[in-house]
């Protein structure tokens, strides 16, 4: 479904270049679950960024059911608006927001029945229909990322992307969320999760190891 | 579009206070702008014009001092008459200086006056130009009786109809060829008669509208600019025709009280005229040259560069100001943004759209602006003698969008230079 060919991220400092990511190619299959995994500023958040297309890749390709993406800031926005659903640790929520707004954020006209109503599918299926009227800062963590999650899904993208999503949470929120992932893969969505917890990546169906910036190690 | 706006709007809600007092400013801005505009091209179109129509050229007014003994004891001498239109003669016939016959000091009661209540009004103190006499009604029209060659010694234009040809200053009083001033176009038409009071000091019997003047057009008698917009102007006769014994004293007078116009200076422009009277035969003092109105118009001139310069340099300020205020403001409002921004872009929102909304508040601050700067000088323009003229509109309307345009790109480069992935994982 998604195949990255050599992708290469570098970065210029003062020090001199250095790639985040070093001519990586992997192959991510449709409605499989994988987790990245690796140490802190090993490339695995860069990585999972040049995939959303938040971050340009230097060189390399990005092959998408089997057409080629184009790397312009253009054709990544359409690339993540239509295919991508974006979750991070910090939940990324907009404060002066309530629930029901951040969910319906992607949304082209959140203010019709049928958004409303769609909002109001997942946020039951999620278990924050009583949140909806909500601001992040009065919920719990496992709350802001379950609408996180929800936000992610409104669009009913092809992958969902996970950066860190339970960093943030605690041991039993975070086995709540990765339920979530888990049921959401069920259901036949891809789903890529960044992690540095080996817990947390056991739970997906393949594991790939990134260290400076290249694969070192898969597991299927 | 929608999420454009939608999002846009939150933000602004979020500083209403501060977006406002942002628009007040800016608005105030552009109103001064396009308000200095208006008054420097105003002020500009009529010095131009001025200097175009009056430079090089000095003008001075020749006026009688005949109300003394001196005078007297002249005016009943027997060959006064004569001697009048021999000091006439040489002065329409000088190579030094060119004369010209602007009459302007009378005025003709006219019956069943056509114009408007406008036109009805005294020139100089708005008072009421009717008066009453017999039980028929008269308005009052300032009357200019003037040289063949005022439309071109003073450029004066007709709007409509043609100025006077040679036959008009051979008149007998029975119809004389008048034309009129801007303001009276649309009240009378050419061909029109005009009957005027039957005491009238030249002894008219009826005037036939010949024309119309073109609107501000005016005569520099040497002491002050006069707008003939609601002159009625009259041939003044022939020297020949005036001389045989058609010739009213009123006739004469305004003959001798007319403009010199000329590249000299007064003292060389007196001693020729004195020279021209004592060859007429006409005691010194009886005829004088009043001052010039060129030193007025260095001062004038000084006035308008100075005035120009002011205006110049408040609206440079003032546009420099707010375009350094607002790029500011937009410059905060990405760095405070950054993450919110960065979110909206997971929320799959295109970069175009994130541009959108940065620009949003730009945009609306400078359109609004200008569209209320516009309506405001438009409106006080209406109850002014001001103009807003289109071409300044734009002309504003394009320093904007180039000043709009250079906030949008420098502020959009400032977000491209953002590391959204970055942003993204601030807490």
């Amino acid at each position: 479904m998604l195949e990255l060919k050599n992708i290469t991220k570098e970065y210029n400092t003062d020090s001199g270049s250095f790639k985040a990511v070093d001519n990586v190619s992997l192959t991510i299959e449709k409605g499989s679950m994988t987790a990245l995994i690796g140490k802190s500023g090993s490339g695995k958040s860069t990585l999972l960024n040049i995939i959303s297309g938040l971050t340009k890749p230097t060189s390399g390709e990005i092959v998408f059911c089997g057409k080629k993406l184009g790397l312009s800031q253009r054709a990544m926005s359409d690339f993540r608006y239509e295919h991508i659903g974006f979750v991070v640790q910090n939940f990324a929520l907009v404060n002066q927001k309530t629930a029901f707004d951040n969910i319906a954020l992607p949304l082209k006209n959140s203010r019709s029945k049928k958004s409303a109503k769609k909002i109001e599918e997942i946020s039951k299926r999620l278990g924050i229909y009583d949140k909806l009227s909500q601001y992040p800062y009065n919920m719990s963590g496992g709350e802001c990322q379950r609408v996180a999650i929800a936000r992610a899904l409104i669009n009913e993208p092809d992958i969902i992307l996970a950066d860190e999503p339970t960093g943030a949470l605690d041991s039993k929120t975070s086995a709540e969320i990765m339920d979530l992932f888990k049921a959401l893969n069920s259901h036949g969505r891809t789903v890529i999760i960044v992690t540095h917890d080996k817990d947390i990546a056991s739970q997906c169906g393949r594991i790939i190891e990134i260290s400076d910036g290249r694969i070192s190690g898969r597991e299927q | 579009m929608n999420r454009i706006i939608r999002e846009s709007k939150w933000i602004l809600g979020r500083s209403k206070l501060f977006t406002l007092l942002l628009f007040i400013l800016v608005n105030s801005a552009l109103t001064v702008t396009i308000f200095s505009r208006v008054v420097s091209s105003e002020i500009s179109a009529d010095a131009d014009d001025y200097k175009k129509r009056n430079e090089d050229n000095c003008y001075y007014r020749l006026l009688d001092d005949l109300e003394g003994e001196d005078g007297n004891s002249f005016e009943r001498s027997a060959q006064c008459k004569n001697k009048q239109f021999r000091f006439l003669a040489e002065l329409q016939d000088s190579k030094d200086l060119e004369y010209y016959i602007c009459g302007d000091n009378s005025s003709v009661g006219i019956v069943d006056f056509k114009g408007n209540e406008k036109t009805k009004r005294n020139y100089e103190n708005g008072g009421s130009s009717e008066y009453v006499f017999d039980n028929i009604t008269y308005t009052e029209v300032k009357t200019m009786f003037v040289s063949k060659n005022v439309s071109d010694g003073f450029d004066v234009k007709m709007s409509s109809g043609e100025w006077f040809d040679s036959n008009d200053y051979d008149y007998n009083n029975e119809t004389v060829s008048c034309i009129l001033g801007n303001e009276y176009e649309g009240s009378y038409k050419i061909g029109d008669l005009i009957k005027p009071d039957d005491n009238n000091e030249f002894n008219i019997k009826q005037l036939r509208v010949r024309g119309f003047l073109k609107e501000d057009s005016y005569i520099n008698n040497g002491t002050q600019i006069k707008l003939l917009n609601r002159y009625m102007l009259i041939p003044s006769r022939d020297i020949a025709v005036s001389q045989q014994s058609r010739a009213s004293n009123a006739d004469r007078y305004i003959k001798l009280t007319g403009i010199i116009k000329t590249e000299r200076p007064v003292n060389e422009i007196n001693d020729i005229v004195k020279q021209y009277m004592k060859s007429a035969g006409i005691p010194d003092g009886l005829y004088y040259v009043e001052s010039s109105t060129n030193n007025n118009l260095k001062m004038f001139n000084m006035d308008i560069a100075r005035i120009n310069e002011l205006l110049g340099i408040i609206t440079v300020f003032l546009n420099i100001f707010c375009f350094f205020l607002v790029l500011t403001v937009t410059i905060l409002f990405i760095n405070r943004n950054t993450k919110y921004f960065a979110t909206l872009s997971i929320c799959g929102f295109r970069r175009s759209e994130i541009y959108g909304m940065i620009c949003f508040t730009p945009i609306v601050l400078y359109s609004l602006g200008y569209i209320i700067s516009v309506i405001v000088n438009a409106v006080y323009a209406m109850f002014t003698e001001l103009s807003l003229r289109i071409r300044d509109v734009l002309l504003i309307l394009a320093e904007e969008a180039a000043v709009l345009g250079v906030v949008c790109i420098v502020c959009v480069l400032v977000f491209r230079s953002k590391d959204l992935a970055v942003s993204l994982r601030r807490r």
